[in-house]
């Protein structure tokens, strides 16, 4: 009998002690995960002090829908990244235009904006994804008030190899993009990752040994900014906000 | 059809779950002196993720997922921290009987798997495959495909380990690299080998 | 419960480090070892979480050693075992938010690790709990030395950076073939070589039909795989 109390007991016990643990301690885990996100578009935008709930206050969080470029309203919670894998808020990308190899894309996306005192786009964050060698990059992409010249890109999720691809995270390199622009005279796409060093404003210095993760970079901006993404939206933005 | 066919391919070759995951290592150290112990290892352990991984697949989406006992009438239950105790659970239990049945219906397979078969209840290949296909968010008919796929992979990892090792009997090797030193590093090499994989979309 | 002298203790503790390490020479554990070395920080996580687990079971299974049926002793070592591992991942997750997901599965993977079941088997079913205790805790020691030595080398001799801090000059090039998970492998390889060759006992029995070290081209019987 004793042999049978004994381990029932055990059981119980690790039962009570892990419940506790893991009531205990989920409402940190929860914030750290809302936080995240939040802190890596704030860092996207150049704002890497203050407080995370404050300072994300301040911007106004407008939705898009892809198919019409118009502004659109959405249920509180909603998640692009989560839509995009579902049939019903998603459409499937043509093989032909999908470069950043997405293969579903939300009908609907969220556009960070930052206004100033006179209702001016003061800055823009963007998210942004795409395959680069082992997996997809999640990532935020911002715009000055010239909806051109870049302020700065944070990656939060990627699988590529640390201290290649991974350099994606080495602010070194994020630097690099300060100031860059997205679009040429012409109003296309011109912005690229390249091999080496950069020569104009619109190429950015290529990661050594990462030439799949460099060219996936490259890719997802072009889809991204480009007319299946936001370039439509960018261009009216102007006026939305008005 | 070609999607799954895809997560196949990519499961055994660009994912491998020995190669490049590096799981099941303990296992495919010891058991890969010849060639005919790794392939009965390597059945094994295909035939137990096959089961395991859809297995917990169903536990999960059902039971553990946050909102997924809503209909006992608990939406805001998430019990996904007993997760990995449940896991390794359902595989020590699915093991057990698949023992037990082989034992008394398939007597023959029970003899060339049996003595592998409780190897795998600790082996991280298996349970790493289910924590992979949870955090890879897989329903039902991917997870089997996963499932079947990691342990083909594995066992194609194992077998060809062996190989090599079968014919390592008949080299020079330096004192102190003999035997385990030298298996790290072919080990290593065919990593290396699987890593070109890497970059190819399906 | 007889103290246990330090002399005992010391014995406990250190032989577990280079004479008698888990991972180099008794092939346990090495899964995670490999997929989590490319960055000290993370390592050392992984180091500490294992070895407060593989202490803890010990501690714990030890108490009830001799009240857990045989029949059914495996299944209540794992049940400690997860409980510990699920608490560690919960604690990860809550307080070392970065770190966790960088680990993503493996830290779910110490219950399968063989170290930790494999010592709660061997050692805390037949000893006292601090004993059995400190044996954990020198286990976790020896995996953590073999886990630190290759993310120290592939870290430093990698990315040329150690705790993320700049150590090589600017100039050194990123070593890919370091930072690439398989040279762990080639890494522990070298590093069982170099253990071996300062304690001869471990050398492996050579299974080479031929004569070690002779070049002399030699006729060999053709073998069966069975031979």
């Amino acid at each position: 009998m004793k042999n049978l109390i004994v381990p029932l007991l055990a059981c119980i016990a690790c039962a009570v002690i892990v419940s506790f643990t893991a009531v205990s301690v989920r409402y940190e885990q929860k914030l750290n995960q809302e936080n995240e996100k939040k802190e890596k578009i704030l860092a996207a935008a150049g704002i890497k002090t203050g407080n995370i709930d404050e300072e994300f206050s301040k911007i106004k969080t407008l939705f898009f829908s892809f198919e019409t470029g118009e502004l659109v309203s959405v249920e509180s919670g909603y998640d692009h990244i989560k839509a995009a894998s579902n049939a019903a808020l998603s459409n499937i990308v043509p093989s032909k235009l999908d470069i950043a190899i997405i293969k579903r894309q939300e009908k609907i996306a969220p556009v960070y904006v930052w206004l100033d005192e006179t209702s001016n786009i003061e800055k823009i964050v963007l998210p942004i994804r795409g395959y680069g060698l082992w997996g997809t990059l999640y990532g935020y992409l911002s715009l000055g008030p010239d909806l051109n010249s870049v302020m700065g890109i944070e990656y939060y999720e990627h699988k590529e190899t640390p201290g290649l691809g991974g350099e994606v995270d080495n602010p070194n390199w994020k630097s690099g993009w300060q100031g860059k622009k997205i679009y040429n005279s012409e109003g296309s796409v011109s912005l690229k990752v390249v091999k080496g060093v950069s020569k104009d404003d619109y190429e950015i210095d290529g990661m050594s040994g990462a030439t799949i993760t460099s060219n996936g970079v490259t890719n997802m901006i072009n889809f991204w900014l480009g007319d299946q993404g936001y370039g439509p939206i960018i261009k009216k933005l102007n006026e939305v906000i008005e | 059809m070609a999607e799954l066919l895809n997560l196949f391919v990519k499961t055994v070759f660009i994912e491998n779950i020995a190669l490049s995951l590096f799981l099941g290592m303990c296992t495919f150290f010891a058991i890969s002196k010849q060639v005919k112990a790794a392939f009965g290892l390597g059945i094994a352990v295909i035939v137990v993720l096959t089961l395991t991984v859809p297995l917990n697949n169903l536990i999960y989406n059902y039971v553990l997922k946050e909102g997924a006992l809503s209909w006992a009438g608990l939406e805001e239950t998430n019990l996904e921290f007993v997760g990995l105790i449940t896991y390794i659970g359902v595989i020590a239990a699915a093991v057990q009987v698949l023992e037990m049945f082989l034992d008394k219906y398939i007597p023959a397979l029970y003899n060339a798997l049996g003595i592998f078969l409780p190897l795998i209840t600790v082996n991280c290949a298996i349970l790493g495959a289910s924590l992979f296909m949870i955090e890879k968010n897989y329903n039902f008919s991917q997870s089997v495909v996963y499932g079947f796929g990691a342990g083909f992979g594995w066992a194609l990892a194992i077998v060809l380990l062996a190989g090599i090792r079968e014919k390592l009997k008949y080299s020079d090797i330096p004192e102190g690299l003999n035997g385990l030193g030298i298996t790290f590093v072919i080990v290593g090499l065919m990593s290396f080998g699987f890593m070109s994989f890497g970059g190819i979309l399906l | 419960m007889r103290a246990i002298s330090l002399k005992e203790t010391r014995k406990l503790l250190f032989t577990p480090l280079v004479e008698n390490n888990p991972i180099a020479l008794q092939i346990l554990g090495i899964c995670s070892a490999l997929a989590v070395t490319v960055k000290m920080d993370v390592t050392l996580i992984m180091c500490i979480a294992l070895t407060s687990v593989i202490t803890l079971s010990n501690f714990f299974i030890s108490i009830i050693r001799t009240y857990i049926p045989d029949n059914i002793r495996i299944i209540v070592q794992m049940t400690i075992i997860s409980s510990l591992v699920i608490i560690v991942d919960e604690l990860l997750k809550a307080y070392a938010y970065e770190a966790s997901k960088q680990l993503s599965v493996f830290v779910g993977l110490i219950i399968t690790n063989c170290i930790v079941m494999g010592r709660a088997e061997a050692f805390a079913m037949k000893n006292p709990p601090i004993k059995s205790a400190i044996d954990g805790f020198g286990n976790g020691l020896g995996y953590s030395f073999v886990l630190i030595v290759v993310a120290t080398i592939r870290e430093v001799f990698g990315a040329g950076t150690f705790f993320g801090l700049q150590v090589m000059p600017e100039s050194y090039p990123v070593n890919n073939f370091l930072l690439l998970p398989p040279s762990s492998f080639i890494i522990i390889g070298i590093m069982i070589w170099v253990i071996r060759t300062f304690s001869k006992g471990q050398v492996e029995e050579n299974e080479n039909p031929l004569k070690a070290h002779t070049f002399k081209p030699l006729v060999v019987k053709k073998e069966g795989v069975d031979g």
